[in-house]
């Protein structure tokens, strides 16, 4: 019995020891990975893509407006970058042309799906779009988080009742996309994300200009 | 038996996944993409070769009552390293590979190896067993994966092979289509088996 108890007690300790080191060891380079990846997301919905995706993102946005229900923050873009920041609803705002690059959120397939829109200065027309969190099926869903399918949306117009998803190879409008056979959940949740999300900032970003 | 055999056997002849019907949950998940089969199947290469060799070393130290518990220990511990280094060093593949990873915990192979094999064995024998497990694994998530890729989306490692207008066949993309493919395949390779014999 002693042995038994011992031995856990060895194995149990040899065991923690060594993860909690490798996690000392990688954790940064695993906080660098995820800003870095989440600022590459950023910048591909203005169709830019640089090897310093940090050092880029700093210098092209000027300011942050964070919305909660009833008030509007003004925060500077590297607390974003910040793991603490909780905010759902916020609006990055570059400092050259008049875009507004929208953080959008919703439910997917099989677990919430996060990412940026950028919308024009008309409010309506998509400018890009990106996922930095997901968990859709591999091969499937998953599609429309990678360039390919995204690069289907830019151009098109986000009207509140005529966007929409579809699966047809007719041809489409402006206000329609072609999604993804074996994705139709994805599609719609995607469809529903940027009506809903998009629909909110242009109503709150008014609300600001007025 | 030589080093040889116990790193060729498992291809074939005694396939984990084909003969002994294991580990079938991560091959269907993980078999989409060929990029996603061989980084999950170079994680399982490392943490079943190591696991097998850490069990082997202990063996005479590994009290009988709680042998599995401390198995499970030494495997979680290598999984948990394993997924570490993949976030850290392949970031882009880690958010692909999702849950997968960690899910080598429960797969039966790790487990099966060290219990039935490196717990009776020397430790350079049970580090080969591993790898030559790792690697029959790894091989038949390769060929399904090549299989499903192919048909399912038209492209081999991401790289385009049949032309743009190719209508994805989504059904190899689906769970039941990996599940025919991987029944076809044990078909084929029992096949291959038998005429050896």
């Amino acid at each position: 019995m002693k042995k038994v108890m011992l031995s856990a007690i060895v194995l149990s300790f040899a065991c923690g020891l060594l993860i909690s080191s490798a996690n000392s060891f990688l954790k940064e380079r695993i906080e660098k990975n995820r800003r870095r990846e989440f600022c590459k997301r950023i910048l591909s919905t203005l169709a830019i893509s640089d090897l310093e995706p940090e050092a880029r993102y700093l210098n092209i946005f000027d300011k942050v407006l964070v919305f909660t229900p009833n008030e509007i923050q003004e925060v500077s873009p590297a607390s974003i970058l910040e793991k603490s920041f909780k905010a759902k609803h916020f609006v990055l705002i570059p400092k050259q042309n008049e875009q507004f690059v929208c953080h959008i959120f919703g439910k997917g397939l099989w677990g919430e799906m996060r990412g940026f829109a950028t919308l024009d200065s008309d409010f309506i027309t998509l400018k890009g779009l990106s996922f930095y969190q997901s968990n859709e099926t591999p091969g499937l869903g998953a599609q429309f988080t990678e360039e390919q399918t995204l690069s289907r949306f830019v151009g098109k117009k986000v009207d509140p009742k005529k966007f929409a998803v579809v699966n047809s190879s007719s041809a489409l409008n402006e206000f329609e996309v072609d999604g993804v056979s074996g994705a139709t959940i994805t599609g719609r949740a995607v469809e529903t994300m940027l009506k809903v999300e998009l629909d909110f900032y242009r109503q709150r970003i008014r609300e600001v200009s007025e | 038996m030589s080093l040889k055999k116990h790193l060729k056997d498992p291809l074939i002849g005694r396939n984990p996944i084909t003969v002994e019907t294991l580990g079938i949950c991560s091959a269907l998940a993980v078999t989409m993409q060929v990029k996603t089969a061989i980084i999950m199947s170079l994680a399982m290469i490392f943490v079943s070769s190591f696991s097998s060799l850490i069990v082997s070393s202990l063996r005479k130290f590994i009290p009988q009552q709680i042998r599995l518990i401390i198995q499970l220990c030494i495997i979680a511990t290598l999984v948990i390293l394993t997924d570490f280094i993949i976030k850290a060093f392949f970031f882009e593949l880690s958010q692909q590979l999702t849950v997968y990873v960690g899910l080598i915990i429960t797969n039966c192979i790790v487990l099966g190896r060290t219990e039935s094999f490196a717990m009776q064995n020397r430790p350079l024998v049970s580090f080969v067993d591993g790898i030559g497990n790792g690697l029959g694994y790894g091989m038949v998530l390769l060929i399904v994966s090549s299989i499903r890729e192919l048909f399912g989306n038209g492209s081999w490692l991401s790289y385009r092979v049949f032309p743009e207008s190719y209508q994805q066949n989504v059904f190899f993309l689906l769970p039941a289509g990996a599940f025919i493919t991987l029944g076809l395949l044990v078909w084929v390779l029992n096949i291959i088996r038998n005429r050896g014999k």
